[in-house]
């Protein structure tokens, strides 16, 4: 039974705010001092991992490649798994429900892949690949992208330039037109793939495209669904340290747990100034058993 | 010694801990006590492991 001096007004309703913010409940129950404690440790732990990790250590499903394509670039809705670690990770409440609410835009994507709805601008980083009877010839490069689509509304198509530096360092403009291909809008990565023709007047000139990556914007990846070409860069670029924000995410929540279960029964080994009972205590060395005593042990009792 | 990793767990021991004894008792002193007693046996126990691990590994 909980200890009477325990505050916990409505356990239900306290259990629930712990759910939804790590000491909310006991700020609702006026038990300041352990709010202060659950709030500042799981959040700090949580924001921690987020921040070793990128952004990206939460997200509830895995998508899976069914085919060629990679996932970003497939119009149809690829399948996923339900990451287990979510289940942890979505116990912390509101800081980790995004994930639920993107997986949910994320399943209702699918017309965006290769559709661009309105002009974009953005650093591209990538390769331009220069397609030739010899076989193709490809160069790292990186610059702004600015296109619009075809048509106002939005369109399959566009028009462009990228804004980059050719080998010897000389600024060049590319001019870019036709069909393009430009990942979902929602995904778990900041980099959102693209390529495009290289348009040019000149008929000697090889047919090249740019195939790289523009920026998705934070509303559009955070907490997104996200595939296992991403956690390998994520491995890759971040190593050990990926691993261990996933594992602080994991902890907070999967610690918040507890502080949800304190909030609507109260503290697990009680108020902390109770007296060991009588019966626990040992008999002093100098101390003789009473006489009752022997005749209950003879009696085999 | 890996003192990134040092700088971490520290941190993450100690979180764990006061959350823990938190959520045992509710007296303040109760919680701090067990928190730091917990804490100090935990450090103990991972180093006693990490010898461990640099004595194997060798």
């Amino acid at each position: 039974m909980t200890d009477p001096r325990v505050p916990l007004k409505n356990p239900l309703v306290a259990a629930l705010l712990a759910f939804l913010l790590p000491g909310a409940g006991h700020f609702y129950q006026g038990r300041k001092f352990k709010a202060v404690i659950f709030s500042a440790g799981i959040l700090t732990l949580f924001v921690w991992g987020m921040v070793l990790g990128h952004g990206q250590p939460v997200y509830s499903q895995l998508v899976l490649r069914s085919s060629s394509t990679l996932p970003q670039l497939s119009r149809k809705a690829p399948p996923q798994n339900f990451s287990y670690a979510y289940a942890a990770q979505v116990l912390i409440g509101i800081p980790a429900l995004p994930a639920l609410i993107q997986d949910f835009r994320f399943r209702r994507d699918d017309d965006t892949v290769n559709f661009l709805a309105a002009p974009l601008n953005s650093d591209f980083t990538g390769r331009l690949v220069e397609n030739s009877v010899r076989g193709d010839r490809q160069r790292q490069i990186s610059g702004r992208l600015s296109i619009v689509p075809s048509r106002p509304e939005g369109s399959r198509s566009a028009t462009g330039t990228l804004t980059t530096t050719d080998e010897s360092g000389q600024p060049l403009i590319l001019n870019l037109g036709g069909q393009l291909e430009l990942g979902r809008r929602v995904f778990g990565s900041p980099l959102r793939e693209f390529s495009c023709r290289v348009l040019s007047d000149d008929p000697e000139t090889p047919a090249s495209e740019i195939v790289g990556t523009v920026d998705r914007s934070f509303v559009n990846w955070f907490q997104a669904p996200l595939d296992t070409n991403e956690l390998d860069r994520l491995n890759g670029s971040l190593s050990r340290q990926f691993d261990v924000a996933c594992v602080f995410t994991w902890i907070a929540g999967l610690l918040n747990l507890l502080v949800i279960w304190d909030a609507a029964q109260g503290p697990a080994y009680g108020y902390g100034d109770e007296k060991p009972e009588e019966s626990e205590k040992k008999p002093e060395p100098d101390e003789k058993p009473e006489p009752g005593g022997q005749a209950t042990i003879a009696s085999g009792r | 010694m890996d003192y990134s990793l040092l700088s971490q767990a520290l941190p993450l021991t100690a979180i764990i801990c006061l959350v823990y004894s938190a959520t045992r008792f509710e007296l303040r002193e109760k919680i701090l006590r067990s928190a730091l007693v917990m804490f100090i046996k935990t450090i103990m126990f991972l180093g006693v492991l990490y010898l461990l691990l640099v004595w194997f590994s060798r």
